[in-house]
């Protein structure tokens, strides 16, 4: 026997035992038997739910069922989708041929250009380095499988994973953190104005720092997260992703669905993706305890806000009068600054209390709100209670009502 | 441990029973057959679940002639695509030492394995499939021939290139053949 054919048989014979994967499985396949049959038993009713015909505690449920089940909503879709006719083609002018290519050479440029300027200034240099690591971190190429330390360079498109009961923190260039759980596999590219963090398997959790001109993205199969400063966990498998956003807002983009905009608390799957709570989602984390403590403190600031009295409705108007007569737009809002003051406070006590929110309030989790705040804060002070815009017809020239 | 088997063992089973039988038969096999070519049990573990989940899905179950072939097939192409879908080699860090200084020698004994898996996905599909099947799972060149609807001599000519194009790769590698 040669090495070929040792190391094949070794690869037939070097089975692990399939162990509690199988009960693992079982459950899940338990689970996904249990939608099915529920699934099925809706699906049936597609038809008269369609026509109208299906009596009313019926298509409540049929509704409720179609709001909770994406797999059954494209099945619906599918039911109701429209015929495509092709149309007789229209005789269409010369000079419009002539503007459509104009337009489709100016928008071909613009859309070349950035993939030009992309390539030109294009930072070099490692794209990340290794912050902590606690167990296996490897970097793994077709030269390869290298074992990582701390400090090391992570350079454009390695992959690198963690082993079994491994994780490892990365930091990007721009300070944003990316905490691999173990068994995870991600590699880093970065062009000139977007960072990418492709996630094939496993989960990361992403400390995002604020994105001066460029964005941050974490790219999975069949899901693009993209974000500008804030916290959120994303998972990547064979069935799908599934995004929970711990703190600040993310745009989730994914192929064939609209996009959808996430904020604290929210969660997104993709595919045949389990759900499952956002805090359970964070568990694994070295920073779970912090993070946690943020969900449950930035929930109770956000219940205190909206508790806070808004300005009464307004049936008069002392600012009306000297409005420009030919003014085209009106708006007319209440002056906010008293109400920002008094959500500061909340802010500022809860920080008080929690020392997660202390570090969330103080550093630059909360950046973003605080110089917005400030900004309102510093013009709404010079502001009575009304405050009315304008678009007059003859802009610049006012006319004062006689 | 003991209890969670207990648990899930105990459960009221949701699946169709035809269903429930085939996975209680046969899930060792069809993991054994995902991680011969994936080199990965988490990788293992998904196709596992992949595979059944489609069963389930598509309700045929109870049709199957010949469901053993049927699930080794499933089975072997799911984890060539998850093998394909990589962007780099694998390494099997689920049975790899998490600390210690035995990461580096295991490393490296898994080099060669994981660069034989590599070069199998890159082969043309039917040719990988063929390959696993005699090689990985044991089948015999009929019964293979049975399997895909060609003939023995088709799956000879195809055996033969596979191994030619695997041991180049381990040439280049540095291995005595």
């Amino acid at each position: 026997m040669n090495d070929f054919d040792r190391l094949i048989d070794s690869i037939r014979n070097d089975v692990p035992p399939v162990g509690e994967a199988a009960d693992r499985v079982r459950a899940k396949l338990n689970e996904a038997a249990g939608a099915n049959s529920l699934c099925g038993s809706f699906r049936a009713d597609f038809a008269a739910y369609r026509t109208g015909t299906l009596a009313e505690g019926r298509r409540m449920l049929v509704d409720d069922h179609l709001h909770s089940c994406a797999l059954c909503r494209r099945e619906y879709a599918g039911v109701n989708a429209a015929k495509v006719v092709t149309m007789p083609k229209r005789a269409v002018a010369r000079r419009w041929v002539l503007a459509t290519v104009a337009a489709a050479l100016t928008i071909g440029v613009g859309l070349a250009a950035p993939s030009v300027l992309d390539r030109v200034l294009t930072p070099e240099g490692p794209r990340a380095t290794v912050a902590s690591i606690e167990g296996t971190l490897v970097a793994v190429s077709s030269e390869g499988v290298k074992a990582l330390t701390v400090g090391a360079a992570i350079e454009e498109a390695q992959e690198i994973r963690t082993g079994k009961e491994s994780h490892a923190i990365v930091r990007l260039r721009d300070g944003s953190l990316v905490e691999m759980r173990e068994r995870s596999e991600l590699s880093i590219e970065e062009k000139w104005r977007s960072k990418t963090v492709r996630l094939a398997r496993g989960s990361v959790i992403v400390e995002a720092a604020k994105q001066r001109e460029g964005r941050l993205e974490v790219a999975t199969a069949d899901a693009l997260v993209t974000v500008h400063g804030t916290i959120f966990g994303v998972s990547a498998g064979l069935r799908g992703s599934r995004v929970s956003v711990i703190e600040g807002e993310v745009r989730v983009e994914e192929a064939g669905a609209d996009i959808a905009i996430l904020h604290r608390g929210d969660q997104k799957t993709t595919n045949a993706m389990e759900r499952t709570a956002v805090s359970e989602d964070v568990s694994w984390s070295q920073n779970s305890a912090k993070y946690l403590a943020l969900l449950v403190d930035l929930r109770s600031v956000g219940e205190q806000i909206s508790l806070l009295p808004l300005p009464g409705l307004r049936y008069t108007s002392s600012l009306i009068n000297r409005v420009p007569v030919d003014s085209v737009v009106v708006t007319a809002f209440p002056n906010l600054t008293g109400m920002l003051d008094e959500a500061e406070r909340i802010f500022d006590d809860k920080a008080k209390q929690s020392a997660a929110m202390a570090e969330w309030w103080q550093k630059s989790g909360a950046h973003n709100m605080r110089e917005a705040m400030e900004h309102i804060r510093s013009t709404g002070i010079y502001l009575g209670d009304e405050v009315i815009t304008a678009l007059p017809l003859h802009g610049g020239r006012w006319f004062w009502p006689k | 441990m003991l209890q969670m088997a207990e648990a899930t063992s105990q459960m009221t089973s949701m699946m169709p029973r035809a269903l429930d039988d085939l996975y209680a038969e046969y899930h060792g096999t069809v993991f054994a057959a995902a991680y011969r070519v994936t080199g990965s049990a988490a990788d293992a573990e998904d196709v596992l679940h992949t595979v059944f989940l489609r069963l389930l899905k598509q309700g045929e179950a109870a049709q199957l002639n010949n469901p053993e072939g049927y699930l080794r097939r499933a089975a072997v192409n799911a984890a060539l695509d998850v093998v394909r879908m990589r962007r780099g080699a694998d390494v099997d860090l689920d049975r790899m030492p998490s600390r210690g200084r035995g990461v580096m020698d295991q490393l490296q004994n898994d080099d060669l394995k994981r660069q034989i898996r590599t070069a199998l996905a890159e082969l043309p599909e039917r040719t990988a499939e063929v390959f696993v099947l005699r090689h990985f799972e044991g089948h015999k060149n009929p019964e293979i021939a049975r399997m895909l609807g060609i003939s023995q001599i088709a799956v000879a000519v195809t055996l033969h290139r596979a191994r030619k194009k695997l041991q180049d790769t381990l040439r280049k590698a540095g291995v005595q053949q």
